[in-house]
C-alpha cells in the first residue's frame, strides 16, 4: 500500500496550514473576514446593547415631556441639551428612540421564534412524511400565502385589538408559512441526494435519515430566512404602531408610532421623522447584512 | 448457485399528468426484462451509455428503487418479496458505492460517524468497539487513522472514495454494487481505486456488480460482462470474450471507439459511428430497439421482431438476429458509419 502511504502523507501536509473543522466552522471562518458580515454583526450588536441598556443610556425620561417651548410652528431641533431635540409633547427625541428599541426588538425577537418554530414544524412535517400530510399542511400554507403578509397581519392585529401582544401573534402567523415552505422545499432537495440514499442502502431507518440526515442539512437556508425575517419583523410592526396596532398605551415609545406622530408636522419638524426612520433603516440593515453575509458562507456554491 | 440471480426485472417509471386527479399516461421502462447471474466472489461489469437503464439496474437489486416486475434471489432469498423491515435487516450483506463520493457522504458527518452509523443501526458495535472498527477500516482502505475526526470536504476525490468504499465494508457484505465507482474520479487516481476495490475483494471475497460506461475498467476488474442499451441487456459474455469477439453491432461499435495501444493497429483501425441520440426509453423502437442506429440493419426483420437473448457460443449470450451472419462478415456495416 506505498500509494495509500504516499497519499496519507500528502493528506497530512495539506492540512498543517489550516485548521479542520465542520461546514459550520468553516462559515463561520469566513464570516469574520467578510467586511459585510462584520458591518452587519455591528449594527445587530448596537441594536440589541441599545435595546438592553436603554434605562443606562437615555438621558431624559421617555415618557414626561416638557410642553413650555413647543407651539405649532416651532419644535425645538437638536441642540446640546436634546441631541436629537424634543418631540411634538416636548419629549427627549433620542431617550424615545432608545426606548424604541426595546419594542422593536421584544416583537422581532418574539414573533419570529414563535413563527419560525410552528413554521419549521408544520415544514418538517410535510418534508417528512410527504404524501397526504405534505398536501393538506401545504395547501394550507398556500392559502395564508395568497394573502399578502402585512394585510394579513393588520388582518390579525385588527381582530386581536391593539397590543404589543397581538402585533407580535400577527407577526409570527404571517412567518409560519414562510419557514414551513423554504423548510420543506429544503427537505425534499435533501430527500434526493445521494447520502440519503446512501444511508437508504446501509439500512438506516427512515426516521433517523429524516432526523440525523435531511433536517440538519435542510437548516442553512432556514437560518438565513431567520435573519432576514428579523429585518421584516423590525419593519412590519412598525408598519402595524404607524397604522395604529401597536402598544395599546401611546405613551409607550415605538418608532412606527413615532412616525405616525410627526406625520402632520413634516413641515415645521422634519427631523422628527427622520430621526426615528434612521433608527428602523440601521437596524434593518443590520440584519440584512449578516442574513446576506450568512447566505454567501453557508451556500457552498457561492463559497469563493 | 449463483450469489445474485436476476429474472426478467423490470423497472418503469411511471409518466403522470394532472394536477388532482393523476392519472397515468405512460411510463420509462428504464429497465425492461433483464436476467443475469453474478457468481459469488467475481465481478460482474455492466456498461452502456448513459440512460440505458443501468444505474436503475444497479439501484433496483438493492431495492433502492423498486421493481415492477421480475425476480431478484440474493444468496437465496427472493428480495422483492421481503418486508421492508426484513429488507433493511438484510441490507447489511448488500452495500453500495457510489458514482459521486462527495454528493455521497454526508457533509456534516465527520468520518468516524460516518463509518459508526451503519455499525451502530444493525446493532453490530457501538462504542469504542465501533469506534476500533472505523480506525480498522481506514486502514485497510489506505487511509490515515488520524482522518476519523475529519469532514469529507476535506479530503482530495479519491480519499472520499476510499471513504465511501470503507462505509460500503463496514457490515462484511457478501455483495456490492459500485455505480460507476471511478468515472468521477482523475485517471491517475482511478486505477488506485481500482485496484484498491481488486485488493479487497481478494481479502474478503467480495462480489461485485460493477456498472460503469469506461470499457476498460470494467475489463480490468470483471470475469464477466454484460452490455445493455434502452433498458435491456443484448450481450454478455467472459470479460475477454467480449473484448475478443464481440458479437453484437452496438458492441461491436463500442469497442470500435477504444484505442488501441498500437500505432500500427491503431492506423488501421476502423471506427464504427452511431448516430442519433438514444431512442426515449419512453417510447422504445418496435422490434430490435436498436435497429434505429443500427449499422447492419437489415430489412424488415429488424424492425417487426424482437430479437432474444440467445446463446451462440457457450456463456456468450446475444440479442441480435444477424450476430452469425455478421461475425462471419456476409453482412458489412453501412459505408457511411465507418470511419477509418
Amino acid at each position: 500500500m506505498s500509494v495509500a502511504e504516499s497519499e496519507s502523507v500528502l493528506l497530512l501536509a495539506e492540512h498543517t496550514g489550516e485548521e479542520g473543522g465542520s461546514r459550520l466552522k468553516l462559515a463561520f471562518r469566513q464570516l469574520r473576514r467578510n467586511p459585510v458580515a462584520v458591518i452587519g454583526a455591528a449594527l445587530i450588536l448596537l441594536f440589541v446593547a441599545v435595546a438592553i441598556l436603554a434605562p443606562l443610556l437615555a438621558p431624559y425620561s421617555p415618557t414626561h415631556g416638557d410642553l413650555s417651548n413647543i407651539t405649532v410652528s416651532h419644535v425645538p431641533g437638536p441642540s446640546s441639551k436634546h441631541w436629537l431635540g424634543l418631540d411634538l409633547q416636548g419629549r427627549d427625541e433620542l431617550s424615545r428612540i432608545i426606548y424604541g428599541a426595546r419594542a422593536s426588538l421584544l416583537i422581532g425577537v418574539v414573533s419570529l421564534t414563535l413563527g419560525a418554530t410552528l413554521g419549521m414544524l408544520l415544514g418538517a412535517l410535510a418534508g417528512g412524511f410527504g404524501g397526504w400530510v405534505d398536501s393538506i399542511i401545504m395547501r394550507l400554507m398556500d392559502i395564508m400565502l395568497a394573502v399578502p403578509g402585512l394585510l394579513f397581519a393588520i388582518a390579525v392585529a385588527a381582530l386581536l385589538g391593539p397590543s404589543l401582544r397581538s402585533v407580535m401573534t400577527a407577526i409570527a402567523v404571517v412567518n409560519v408559512p414562510v419557514f414551513a415552505r423554504l423548510l420543506r422545499a429544503s427537505m425534499l432537495g435533501q430527500r434526493e441526494s445521494d447520502y440519503v440514499l446512501a444511508a437508504r442502502s446501509l439500512g438506516v431507518k427512515r426516521r433517523k435519515i429524516i432526523i440525523g440526515h435531511v433536517l440538519p442539512n435542510s437548516l442553512a437556508p432556514v437560518i438565513v430566512q431567520g435573519t432576514l425575517a428579523l429585518a421584516t419583523a423590525i419593519i412590519d410592526a412598525a408598519g402595524l404602531a404607524f397604522l395604529g396596532l401597536g402598544s395599546a398605551d401611546p405613551s409607550v415609545p415605538e418608532w412606527g408610532r413615532m412616525l405616525t406622530d410627526t406625520q402632520q408636522y413634516l413641515r415645521t419638524a422634519p427631523q422628527l421623522a427622520l430621526f426615528p426612520g434612521a433608527a428602523i433603516l440601521l437596524s434593518v440593515l443590520g440584519f440584512n447584512l449578516l442574513g446576506d453575509a450568512l447566505r454567501e458562507a453557508l451556500d457552498p456554491k457561492l463559497r469563493r | 448457485m449463483s450469489l445474485l440471480e436476476v429474472r426478467g426485472l423490470k423497472v418503469h417509471f411511471p409518466i403522470r399528468r394532472g394536477i388532482i386527479l393523476e392519472r397515468q399516461v405512460g411510463a420509462v421502462r428504464a429497465v425492461d426484462g433483464v436476467d443475469l447471474d453474478v457468481e459469488r466472489g467475481t465481478t460482474f461489469g455492466l456498461v452502456g451509455e448513459s440512460g440505458c437503464g443501468k444505474t436503475t439496474l444497479g439501484r433496483a437489486v438493492l431495492r433502492l428503487v423498486e421493481p415492477t416486475a421480475g425476480s431478484i434471489t440474493f444468496d437465496g432469498v427472493d428480495v422483492s418479496s421481503l418486508s421492508a423491515e426484513e429488507m433493511r435487516k438484510l441490507r447489511r450483506r448488500m452495500q453500495m458505492v457510489f458514482q459521486d463520493p462527495l454528493s455521497s457522504l454526508d457533509p456534516r458527518q465527520d468520518v468516524e460517524s460516518i463509518l459508526v452509523e451503519p455499525l451502530r443501526t444493525h446493532g453490530v458495535a457501538t462504542g469504542a468497539a465501533a469506534r476500533k472498527r472505523a480506525r480498522e477500516l481506514l486502514d485497510v482502505v489506505g487511509l490515515p487513522a488520524s482522518s476519523g475526526g475529519r469532514y469529507p470536504h476535506e479530503f482530495s476525490g479519491g480519499q472520499r472514495q476510499r471513504i465511501g468504499i470503507a462505509r460500503a465494508l463496514t457490515l462484511n457484505p457478501d455483495l456490492i454494487v459500485a455505480d460507476e465507482p471511478v468515472s468521477a474520479l482523475d485517471v491517475s487516481i482511478q486505477a488506485q481505486v481500482v485496484n484498491l476495490l481488486e485488493e479487497l475483494q481478494k481479502e474478503f471475497g467480495l462480489t461485485y456488480l460493477v456498472i460503469a460506461h469506461d470499457l476498460a475498467v470494467v475489463r480490468h476488474i470483471s470475469e464477466t460482462i454484460g452490455v445493455m442499451y434502452l433498458g435491456r441487456m443484448v450481450e454478455q459474455a467472459p470479460s475477454d470474450d467480449l473484448y475478443a469477439k464481440p458479437r453484437h453491432p452496438y458492441t461491436i461499435a463500442l469497442m470500435s471507439a477504444v484505442p488501441i495501444p498500437d500505432p500500427e493497429v491503431e492506423d488501421r483501425r476502423e471506427r464504427i459511428l452511431l448516430t442519433g441520440d438514444l431512442p426515449s426509453p419512453a417510447n422504445p423502437p418496435s422490434g430490435c430497439r436498436f435497429h434505429t442506429r443500427c449499422p447492419f440493419r437489415q430489412p424488415t426483420r429488424c424492425h417487426d421482431e424482437e430479437p432474444v437473448l440467445r446463446v451462440i457460443e457457450p456463456a456468450h449470450t446475444v440479442a441480435c438476429h444477424w450476430a452469425e451472419q455478421i461475425a462471419a462478415g456476409e453482412i458489412k456495416p453501412a459505408s457511411s458509419a465507418v470511419v477509418s
